[in-house]
C-alpha cells in the first residue's frame, strides 16, 4: 500500500470515527424524548424511573402484569394505527393504567378511538393570578393526597369529562383562549386531569404535555404527581414522538452497536481487521539518503554530473 | 462565526413544534418573560378580601393578602402591590383588634361587668381610628396600583368604600356599647352586688377512693355572704350542694371515684336564686385534679426465635408490687394483628401467636398494651420477636452450549440445610421465556424452552427463583447464563471448509505477465508497450555489442543486468540499469496508464551518446 492510498484510508477511517463519535456525543434535542437532557426532554423522568421504551406496540400485548404497570404517552405527534389502539385497549382491559398527557397533539384521536367522551379542548389555558412568572405557566390545584398544586406550561383543558373523575382543577381565575377568538370567556375553574375507569384498568388524561419535562419537573408538585402516577412497571411510548435526523442516526448506530453482541459479528470484525493489517505492507524507512551521494560513496569513479542528470530525469519520470 | 444563536434557535424550535394549533406545546421557562397579573383578575381577588373584611373573616382576608404577596410581577408592580398589601394588612389587623375588644366588651356587658367592658371599649376605639386612617390611604394607593397595572381603580375604590362603611358600623357599635356601659352602671347603682367565689382542694393528686376536701368562701364588696347555696360538680356530675356559713365560708368532702381517669375538673358555683336576682351576681370557679393511679407491671417471656407458619405460646403476667392482678384485659400487637387476653387469678395469661407465612425475617416487635382499668392506670411493654427462616440454595447443573433450533435445558437441585427440597416451585426466566416447574422427590428440576433456528450466537442470561412449599424456608434466587451457537452458521462454515478441501487446486503459473488494460484503451496501450519494449531491445543491443553477452530467451531482465554490470563502462551501465528497471517495473510492477516512454527514450539516447 503506497502512501497516498494509506493517507486516503486513514483519512476515511478518522472521518468515520469523528462522525460516529460526534453523533454519539452530540446530545439529542428532540421534543419530549427520554434521551434529551435539555429543558424540553424527559431525561430526568427516564433516570428516575428507568421506564421501558416502547417503539412497537406488540410489546404491550406480552406485558406480564398489566395491573402492576403504567403506560405513559406524553405529547404524541403521530397518529395511532388501528393495531396500536387495539393493543392499548387490550392493555387497559387487562387492568393496565394509561397516562395520556397531551395538549395540542393527536391525543383526541386516541381518546376517540378508545371510545371515551373526554377531549382536549385545544384552547390555551392562561391564569393571570395563580401562575409562575408568566400567565402561560398556570398553577392547578391537585386534589390528591400529599399534593398541593402542579405547574403547567402552555396547557389546554379537558372537556366532556365527568366532574367526579377530575382530580386537578385550574384556579377560578383562569381563562381559556381559543384560536381566533379575541375575547375569551370569563374566569372559571377548568378540569386539568381526570382519572377515568375503563374496563379493569383506567385512563388518566392530563391536559398538558409539559408537566414532566426536565425544566418543569421541579416546579410545584410536578415531581410528586409523577411519583403518584408512575406505579409498577413503567412503560413510555416512543413510537409517536417526533424524531430528528440526528436521533434516527443515533438509533441506527445503537442498533449497529447491539449487533456486536453477536459472536459472528465480533469474530468477523476481528478477521477483517487482521486481513486488512496483513494486507498493509508498510515499509518504514529511516531518514532518506540522496541516491547520488550514496552511489558516489560506493563508486567514486562514477561521473557525478551524469548521475545527477539521471536523478533529475528519474524524478521527472515519477512526477516528483 | 458565532453559532450560539443558531443552536439556541434550534433548541427552542424543537419545543415549539405545533401540530394542530398555533399554540406552542411548551416554552423553555427560562425564556419566558416575567409579566404582571391581569388587573381585572387581581382586583377580583381584592374584592374577595373586602368581602372577607366586612364579613369579619379576618383570617381569610389575611390569607388572601398573603396569596397576592406571592404573585409574580415586575419589580415596579410588585412594589406597588406590596405597598398596597401592607396598608391593607394594617387595616385588617386594626379592624380585627377593634372587633376582638368590642366582642370582649359586649361579652362583659352581658355579665354586667361594666368596668371591664369600659376598658375593652377604650382599647377598641383607637384601633378603629387607626383602621379608618389607613383606609383613607388605601384609596390613594388604589390609583397607584391601577396605574402600574394599567387598569381601572374603580373596583379597588369601591372596595375601600365598603370598608369605610364597615368602619362606620363598628364606630356606631362602640358608641352604643359605651351607652350600654352607662346604663349598667346606672342599674348597679340600683343595688346589684357583684360576688366572688374562692375555692381550693386539699389534695391535687388523690388516689382512687381517697377523700378530697373542697373549701372556700363567697363574698362581695361588703364581705362574706352566709346562707347561700354552693353547687359542686365533678366532671358533668353534680356531687352535691353546700350552704355557706359565717363569712361565706363552706367545706365539702367527696370520695374520688375508683376508676382510672387522667384529669378531672371540679366546678364550684353560686347561682342567685329567684329571690336573689337583682341583688347578687352569679360566681363560678373551676379546679382541676390530676388523680394518682396504680401502675402495674407487665411481663412477657420470649424464650426462643420463631419460624413462619408455626404456632407458638408465650407466658405473660401482670403484677402490682409483686402481687398478681387477675381479670385484667390487655392487647397483644404482633405482625400487624391484635389479640386480646385476660389474666387469670394468678395474674398470668398464655399468649398464642401464629407466625404468618409472610412474616418478615429478622427482628419484629411484639407489644402488650394494658389500658387503664379500675384503679389501675395504663402501661405497656415491647419485646423483640426474631423470625428465622432456613436458607434455600439453588445448584445448577452444567449449562453447556446450546444449538439454535434445539431446546435449552436448565436443570439443577434445590437444597436447604443440606436437605433436598421437593415440591418447590421453580421459575426460570430467560428473556421472554418463562417456565414454571416443581422439584421432584430428589429436589431436582428441569426447565426446557426452545431456541429459534435463526437465533444468533450469543450469551443468554437467565434467572431462577425457587419458592419452597414451607414458609420457614427462604426463597432462593440465582442468575446465570448459557451460550447459544447458531446451527446455520456452523453448517455454512463446515460446508465452506469441505468445499475448499474438495476443490483445492494448485495455483496456475503465469508464464507471461498479462497487462490488464481497459477494453477501450487497449490498442493505444499495446502500442505503447511495444514502443517501450523496442527501446529496451535497442539498449540491450548496445550492451550486447559492448559486452558480448546476449540476452537469452530464458534470461530475465534482472539476471541479464547482473551479468553485465561488471563488464560495461560505468555510465553506460548506469543508464542501462535505469532503463532495465523502468522496463521491469512497468512490465511486472503496478500498472500506470502510460508507460515511461519519454524517460526511456532519453536514457536510450544517452546510452547511444556514451557508446559513441
Amino acid at each position: 500500500m503506497n502512501k497516498t492510498s494509506l493517507s486516503i484510508t486513514l483519512g476515511v477511517l478518522v472521518s468515520m470515527v469523528v462522525l460516529v463519535g460526534g453523533t454519539v456525543v452530540y446530545p439529542v434535542i428532540d421534543d419530549l424524548l427520554v434521551e434529551n437532557p435539555f429543558w424540553n426532554g424527559l431525561s430526568r423522568f427516564y433516570t428516575s424511573y428507568q421506564p421501558v421504551r416502547m417503539n412497537n406496540y406488540n410489546e404491550l400485548d406480552v406485558l406480564l402484569n398489566p395491573r402492576n404497570s403504567t403506560l405513559f404517552i406524553i405529547g404524541p405527534y403521530k397518529e395511532f394505527t388501528d393495531g396500536e389502539v387495539s393493543s392499548i385497549l387490550g392493555y387497559i382491559s387487562r387492568g393496565g393504567t394509561l397516562v395520556l398527557a397531551d395538549d395540542f397533539g393527536v391525543g383526541n384521536l386516541l381518546l376517540e378511538s378508545l371510545g371515551l367522551d373526554v377531549r382536549f379542548d385545544l384552547g390555551l389555558l392562561r391564569d393571570p393570578i395563580f401562575r409562575e412568572k408568566n400567565r402561560n405557566m398556570p398553577r392547578a390545584t391537585a386534589n390528591l393526597a400529599g399534593l398541593d398544586y402542579i405547574v403547567l406550561n402552555y396547557p389546554t383543558v379537558l372537556r366532556g369529562v365527568d366532574e367526579g373523575f377530575v382530580s386537578v382543577w385550574s384556579s377560578p381565575l383562569s381563562r381559556v383562549f381559543e384560536l381566533g377568538v379575541s375575547d375569551p370567556v370569563w374566569y372559571d375553574s377548568y378540569p386539568i386531569m381526570a382519572s377515568i375507569p375503563v374496563s379493569l384498568g383506567r385512563v388518566v388524561v392530563l391536559s398538558d404535555s409539559s408537566v414532566f419535562i426536565n425544566s418543569m419537573l421541579d416546579k410545584g408538585d410536578n415531581k410528586e404527581l409523577l411519583s403518584t402516577l408512575a406505579k409498577g412497571t413503567i412503560v413510555i411510548d416512543e413510537a409517536h414522538s417526533t424524531q430528528s435526523r440526528l436521533m434516527v442516526v443515533k438509533s441506527f448506530l445503537t442498533n449497529i452497536y447491539s449487533y456486536f453482541g453477536f459472536y459472528e459479528v465480533r469474530y468477523a470484525l476481528v478477521l477483517v481487521t487482521l486481513f486488512g493489517v496483513l494486507r498493509m505492507n508498510l515499509s518504514i524507512t529511516g531518514s532518506r539518503v540522496d541516491p547520488v551521494d550514496d552511489l558516489m560513496e560506493r563508486y567514486p569513479e562514477y561521473d557525478r554530473k551524469q548521475l545527477e542528470w539521471l536523478q533529475k530525469e528519474r524524478r521527472k519520470a515519477h512526477g516528483e | 462565526m458565532n453559532l450560539k444563536p443558531l443552536i439556541l434557535l434550534l433548541i427552542l424550535g424543537a419545543g415549539v413544534v405545533p401540530v394542530f394549533a398555533d399554540f406552542p406545546r411548551h416554552v423553555d421557562p427560562a425564556l419566558l418573560e416575567l409579566d404582571n397579573p391581569d388587573p381585572d383578575a387581581l382586583f377580583e381577588m381584592y374584592g374577595g378580601i373586602y368581602g372577607s373584611i366586612i364579613q369579619s373573616e379576618y383570617a381569610n382576608a389575611f390569607g388572601l393578602v398573603e396569596v397576592i404577596d406571592e404573585l409574580y410581577a415586575t419589580p415596579e408592580a410588585k412594589k406597588s402591590i406590596s405597598d398596597y398589601n401592607e396598608l391593607l394588612r394594617l387595616v385588617i389587623s386594626e379592624l380585627n383588634e377593634t372587633e376582638v375588644s368590642l366582642d370582649q366588651a359586649i361579652n362583659e356587658l352581658f355579665w354586667l361587668r361594666e368596668t371591664e367592658a369600659y376598658q375593652s371599649l377604650l382599647e377598641a376605639a383607637p384601633h378603629l381610628v387607626n383602621a379608618n386612617t389607613s383606609t383613607f390611604y388605601l384609596g390613594e394607593e388604589s390609583r397607584t396600583i391601577a396605574r402600574v397595572l394599567d387598569g381601572s381603580p374603580v373596583e379597588l375604590l369601591a372596595g375601600t368604600e365598603e370598608v369605610e362603611v364597615f368602619v362606620d358600623a363598628l364606630d356606631q357599635m362602640i358608641f352604643e356599647s359605651f351607652f350600654r356601659v352607662d346604663q349598667i352602671i346606672a342599674d348597679k347603682l340600683a343595688g346589684l352586688e357583684e360576688t366572688t367565689l374562692n375555692a381550693s382542694i386539699n389534695k391535687n393528686n388523690p388516689f382512687p377512693g381517697e377523700t378530697v376536701l373542697i373549701s372556700g368562701n363567697l363574698f362581695y364588696s361588703g364581705g362574706g355572704i352566709p346562707g347561700k347555696s354552693i353547687e359542686v360538680k365533678l366532671a358533668d356530675d353534680v356531687l352535691g350542694v353546700v350552704e355557706t356559713e359565717d363569712y361565706g365560708r363552706f367545706n365539702y368532702e367527696f370520695v374520688m371515684p375508683e376508676y382510672y381517669v387522667k384529669t378531672i375538673s371540679i366546678q364550684v358555683s353560686y347561682w342567685p336564686s329567684t329571690e336573689e336576682i337583682g341583688q347578687y351576681s352569679p360566681a363560678i370557679t373551676r379546679l382541676t385534679l390530676r388523680p394518682s393511679f396504680f401502675t402495674p407491671s407487665l411481663g412477657l417471656d420470649i424464650s426462643e426465635n420463631v419460624y413462619p407458619g408455626v404456632q407458638y405460646s408465650f407466658k405473660s403476667n401482670i403484677l402490682y408490687l409483686g402481687e398478681p392482678l387477675g381479670g385484667l384485659s390487655f392487647i397483644v400487637n404482633v405482625f400487624g394483628r391484635e389479640y386480646t387476653y385476660t389474666s387469670d387469678e394468678n395474674g398470668e395469661a398464655t399468649i398464642f401467636i401464629n407466625v404468618p407465612d409472610n412474616a418478615p425475617t429478622g427482628r419484629n416487635q411484639i407489644t402488650l398494651v394494658l389500658r387503664g382499668q379500675g384503679i389501675y392506670g395504663p402501661t405497656n411493654i415491647t419485646r423483640t420477636l426474631v423470625v428465622e427462616r432456613f436458607e434455600t440454595f439453588i445448584e445448577l447443573d452444567s449449562r453447556g452450549i446450546h444449538l439454535s433450533g434445539g431446546d435449552a435445558v436448565i436443570s439443577g437441585v434445590v437444597k436447604s440445610l443440606f436437605v433436598l427440597i421437593s415440591n418447590c416451585v421453580v421459575e426460570v426466566q430467560q428473556g421472554e421465556n418463562r417456565v414454571t416447574t416443581i422439584t421432584d422427590m430428589n429436589g431436582e428440576f428441569r426447565a426446557t424452552f426452545p431456541i429459534a433456528l435463526v437465533s444468533p450466537s450469543i450469551k443468554r442470561d437467565f434467572t431462577v427463583s425457587a419458592t419452597p412449599e414451607e414458609p420457614w424456608r427462604t426463597k432462593a434466587y440465582l442468575s446465570n447464563s448459557f451460550l447459544v451457537l447458531n446451527s446455520l452458521l456452523l453448517i455454512v462454515v463446515s460446508g465452506a471448509i469441505v468445499y475448499y478441501r474438495l476443490n483445492k487446486r494448485p495455483k496456475p503459473i503465469v508464464e507471461n505477465p498479462v497487462i490488464p488494460v481497459s477494453p477501450i484503451l487497449a490498442p493505444i496501450q499495446y502500442r505503447q508497450v511495444t514502443m517501450l519494449a523496442g527501446i529496451y531491445v535497442q539498449a540491450v543491443k548496445i550492451v550486447t555489442r559492448i559486452t558480448g553477452s546476449y540476452l537469452g530467451p530464458s534470461t530475465t531482465i534482472r539476471e541479464y543486468l547482473d551479468r553485465v554490470r561488471h563488464i560495461i563502462r560505468t555510465p553506460v551501465f548506469l543508464l542501462f540499469r535505469r532503463l532495465s528497471r523502468l522496463y521491469e517495473s512497468w512490465i511486472y510492477g503496478r500498472k500506470t496508464f502510460n508507460p515511461p516512454l519519454r524517460t526511456s527514450s532519453i536514457i536510450l539516447e544517452r546510452m547511444q551518446d556514451e557508446d559513441e
